[in-house]
């Protein structure tokens, strides 16, 4: 199972990025001791050059994280068949216990790569770099670990897929009968959900486009962004997934890739994704505008904050619209 | 205005093979003239106009450019300082081979982001004003020495720098074309702009170009 | 419509510039490494690609196949089954349909090769006439009209009129299937008038084929059943583990290849260290340098990505793999020719990415962020 070429793709590409993020993350421990900006020390110079290689590292974490991620979903898609009761990518993760957090992980590692890269564009705007050590912390605490949790669920995922295994099947999981969060989101009453999601999704949008042309309520947008992500993805079991399948007892997200559907699912989790991390990186921008830690960033920080709005309104304006788009189209009526 | 305070650098700290190249110099440099660092080879001439135009950082003192503290400044914010205010011209010119007069001309420009046609009409205006915009399309190997030398300074002016800085501008030349450059480096001068150049060359000296000297002898200046 | 200038953009375009000229400057140096690449992406994509096409005619092949089958086993071995098995499980809850099949293996000496002759329920073709496939007529010239004679079971040649040419949406299956007539079936086999080779039963439910093979199990003791799915598992399963081996072996020639990718990314020759220094004095910082050195990666991922693909596919698709084929086939030699349908994938482009472009990438960092980072001071003074 683990021989095909997808999978040994993902467990190098994976592994590549474990060590090398891994390797940032020792490096953030030198750096953390003795970074001193105004030092023109040799050591200074050294520490100042390998932060160069450190964010080219988590830009190619980042390029990677989004193709892999697609690939890894479309995989355990294809390998459905093998599996007794798979009919999608949700019967694959289901095989193991390391299916479903390995996707997760793949999620964070692209939300957190972005995030950082946000706050790294920003840092090297400040004549006295004042995020650097921030950045390195997050990059110990959080990237660094979460690369290396990532790679070893991958491996322990692939490592244990055993066909002899039955699964369950998406509807079991997604379906009415069913316990669990899955299926608490597929049976939410649709007179609340609807409203919601769309409410949030409006609201979003208006705090989104506030900020570009007030300069306020940053923060309260990235917030927004950030949750509107957990909600978007219920509405998507709820009820959008239902009208795209035509069907209102199927709510697996994860059929909405296939071809079948269109590939409903990739042209509604690409804006929302990007829209969401733009959003989040807009929030973190603007939040510090005012801190005095940051004086250094005046400039530059409200202008990044504005562009990355811009994109995230943009992506998950055309989410929402796509969504509609569904809902309309559908001969479903619920 | 340039200010150096108490600066020195150091190679190779701590170690055995550790080289003070600069130790302790201070002085500044007024705009719109002249000055000429000299000294015998070895004595930290290249190092010192290394710092004073932001090409690397002092490992202790401050380099103050018009107030302003640069010693300190991340390189992204020194290269776009540098790039703005100091033009350099190396020792033996340093063209990049395969490319061709004009492309070597405009490369100080790239990272800015300027508009291409801005950049290419800016790089032929130059070359005209050195005689060279028939050699535009020339590969920069096939060049005579004095027309690499003229490039190298149309180069160093791409983006309109107030300073110019040349590093022993007359080794490997022969007099018609050390006297040649003196001329030119006369010309920017009239034009308002700084050269800080530095030399161990007396015809450099003898040509009433300089108009200050600072002698330094083991990285240590010895006359201001 | 007019875009504002964006002085980055400007800035990328400018050192592509810069890196287009650097690799047409170095051509001879580079050469070597761009070869290699390109043979790197070559192999490995033939793999994939063959692989993948294979098990795409497997999966079609499939498509079309029983939920179950139902054989007999005697002393271990499949064997004949009679008739009345069929009335057994016609009954069964949960079985739609079930038919008695009529198949067998032919192996014609004249022409090297292995035949699958069929009798159809539907749809037969009139005695003594038969119906071959479009590869199989194309690979031994023939066509509707001829006469076809084989020996038959007892050695009596047996002359069958090509009546038909059929397509087949995978060519294996038209490489070598003949559909008969069932009465000249048994005459030429050998077939008892009462006798099945197999069973093929029909399941409405997929979850339920499960239970109705195990009740197949119970009526008919000595019955093997084998579930499509299974079938289909075991094709992957095969298809997988061969294609596996083979790019466990190529992941030596990988390493190899990301070790001199690292090493000609280390290697800066004087030369290239002094333009660095050039550069990074004029104006150039290291991020800068470092991105047009990306770049010039780029480029020469790109061009060897593009070139050891389309030769992979010429070399699939339209040379039938010659390096390959007997481990991704199997090492049975009687093997009909056919040709593999050509598929462009998207995933496939991204699991090969990830298998050669990463490794470069991944190989080059370091080096060349070493290269970005050299001091102009130092260079100036070499």
């Amino acid at each position: 199972m683990i021989f095909q070429p997808a999978a040994l793709a993902l467990l190098l590409a994976s592994s590549l990025n474990a060590l090398l993020l891994l390797a940032s993350g020792v490096f953030a421990l030198s750096l953390l001791r003795h970074w001193n900006p105004t030092s023109g020390s040799e050591r200074q110079i050294a520490l100042e050059r390998r932060t160069y290689l450190v964010s080219t590292l988590v830009g190619l974490s980042l390029l990677t994280s989004l193709p892999a991620l697609a690939l890894f979903v479309h995989n355990a898609d294809a390998m459905a068949p093998f599996f007794t009761g798979a009919m999608c990518a949700v019967g694959s993760l289901k095989v193991n216990a390391w299916g479903m957090p390995a996707l997760l992980t793949m999620l964070a590692g692209f939300f957190l790569a972005a995030a950082w890269l946000v706050l790294n564009h920003l840092d090297n705007c400040g004549w006295d770099t004042p995020l650097m050590r921030g950045k390195y912390r997050l990059l110990l605490l959080l990237l660094a670990p979460l690369a290396l949790a990532q790679a070893v669920l991958l491996w322990l995922y692939y490592l244990n897929l055993n066909p002899e295994v039955i699964t369950s099947c998406c509807g079991s999981l997604f379906g009415p009968a069913a316990e669990g969060v899955a299926a608490d989101l597929a049976t939410l009453p649709l007179g609340i959900i609807q409203p919601v999601f769309f409410a949030g999704w409006l609201l979003t949008l208006i705090a989104g486009t506030v900020f570009i042309l007030r300069g306020r309520l940053g923060r309260g947008f990235g917030l927004l962004a950030g949750l509107h992500l957990p909600l978007a993805l219920a509405a998507v079991v709820a009820f959008i997934a239902p009208y795209i399948y035509e069907q209102p007892n199927h709510h697996c997200p994860f059929c909405l890739l296939q071809a079948e559907h269109g590939y409903a699912g990739w042209v509604l989790y690409l804006p929302l994704f990007v829209g969401t991390a733009a959003g989040i990186g807009a929030g973190l921008a603007s939040g510090l505008d005012t801190n005095p830690r940051t004086a250094s960033l005046r400039e530059a920080a409200p202008r990044v904050a504005s562009s990355l709005a811009k994109l995230s309104v943009a992506a998950l304006g055309l989410f929402g619209l796509t969504v509609l788009f569904y809902l309309q189209r559908s001969n479903l009526v619920m | 205005m340039i200010e150096l305070v108490q600066v020195s650098k150091t190679f190779n700290a701590g170690q055995p093979n550790e080289f003070h190249a600069v130790r302790e110099v201070s002085f500044s440099i007024e705009p719109g003239r002249v000055t000429a660092l000299r000294g015998p080879s070895g004595s930290g001439k290249t190092t010192l106009l290394g710092l004073i135009g932001g090409l690397t950082r002092p490992s202790s003192g401050r380099v103050r450019l018009d107030g302003r503290d640069i010693s300190a400044l991340p390189e992204r914010f020194l290269t776009e300082l540098r790039r703005a205010t100091f033009g350099f011209v190396f020792q033996q010119f340093q063209l990049i081979r395969g490319l061709s007069v004009l492309e070597n001309v405009m490369l100080p420009a790239t990272p800015t982001g300027q508009p291409y046609a801005e950049v290419r009409t800016r790089a032929l205006q130059l070359l005209a004003d050195f005689d060279l915009d028939g050699r535009a399309e020339a590969k920069a190997q096939w060049l005579s020495g004095g027309e690499a030398q003229r490039v190298a300074i149309a180069r160093a002016l791409i983006n309109d720098p107030k300073v110019i800085l040349a590093d022993e501008p007359t080794a490997h030349l022969d007099s018609v074309l050390s006297r040649q450059i003196l001329a030119i480096f006369a010309d920017l001068r009239a034009q308002g702009r700084s050269v800080i150049l530095s030399s161990h060359d007396p015809l450099v000296f003898e040509v009433g170009l300089v108009e200050r000297v600072v002698d330094i002898r083991d990285g240590r200046v010895t006359q201001a | 419509m007019s875009f504002p200038h964006n002085a980055w953009l400007e800035s990328q375009r400018g050192l592509i510039d810069f890196s287009i000229a650097n690799l047409g400057r170095r051509r001879g140096r580079n050469l070597g490494l761009f070869l290699a690449y390109t043979l790197l992406v070559f192999l490995l994509a033939s793999v994939v690609l063959y692989g993948d096409a294979l098990r795409r005619e497997a999966r079609l092949l499939l498509a079309d196949a029983p939920e179950l089958v139902v054989q007999r086993l005697t002393a271990g071995r499949h064997d004949l089954l009679p008739a009345e098995w069929l009335d057994r499980v016609r009954g069964l809850r949960g079985v739609r349909a079930a038919e008695g099949r009529l198949w067998g293996y032919h192996y014609d000496p004249a022409a090297q090769a292995n035949y699958t002759l069929l009798a159809p329920n539907d749809a037969p073709p009139a005695p003594g006439q038969v119906e071959i496939g479009a590869a199989l007529a194309r690979a031994s010239g023939l066509d509707v009209g001829d006469v076809l004679s084989l020996r038959g079971f007892d050695g009596k040649p047996f002359a069958f009129n090509i009546s038909r040419v059929f397509e087949a949406e995978s060519e294996l299956v038209s490489a070598d299937l003949m559909r008969v007539n069932a009465a000249d079936f048994r005459a030429f086999f050998g077939v008892e008038p009462d006798l099945y080779t197999d069973l093929a039963l029909s399941v409405a439910n997929p979850r339920e084929v499960r239970k109705v093979a195990e009740k197949v199990l119970d009526r008919l003791p000595g019955a093997r059943v084998i579930a499509r799915e299974e079938m289909r598992r075991t094709y992957e399963a095969a298809f997988n583990w061969r294609q596996g081996v083979l790019l466990t072996f190529l992941s030596t020639i990988l390493l190899a290849f990301a070790l001199l990718a690292w090493d000609k990314a280390s290697g800066l020759s004087a030369e290239e260290r002094r333009e660095i220094g050039i550069l990074k004095a004029l104006g150039w910082d290291t991020g800068d340098v470092l991105r047009m050195k990306l770049w010039e990666g780029a480029l020469v991922s790109l061009c060897a990505f593009l070139v050891g693909y389309t030769l992979a596919w010429l070399h699939v698709f339209y040379a039938d793999a010659p390096l390959f084929t007997a481990v991704l086939k199997g090492w049975s030699v009687l093997y009909p020719q056919f040709r593999l349908a050509p598929q462009i994938d998207l995933a496939q482009i991204a699991t090969l990415f990830f298998l050669t472009v990463l490794p470069y990438v991944a190989a080059t960092i370091a080096p060349v962020w070493r290269a970005a980072t050299l001091d102009p001071d130092e260079v100036m003074r070499e």
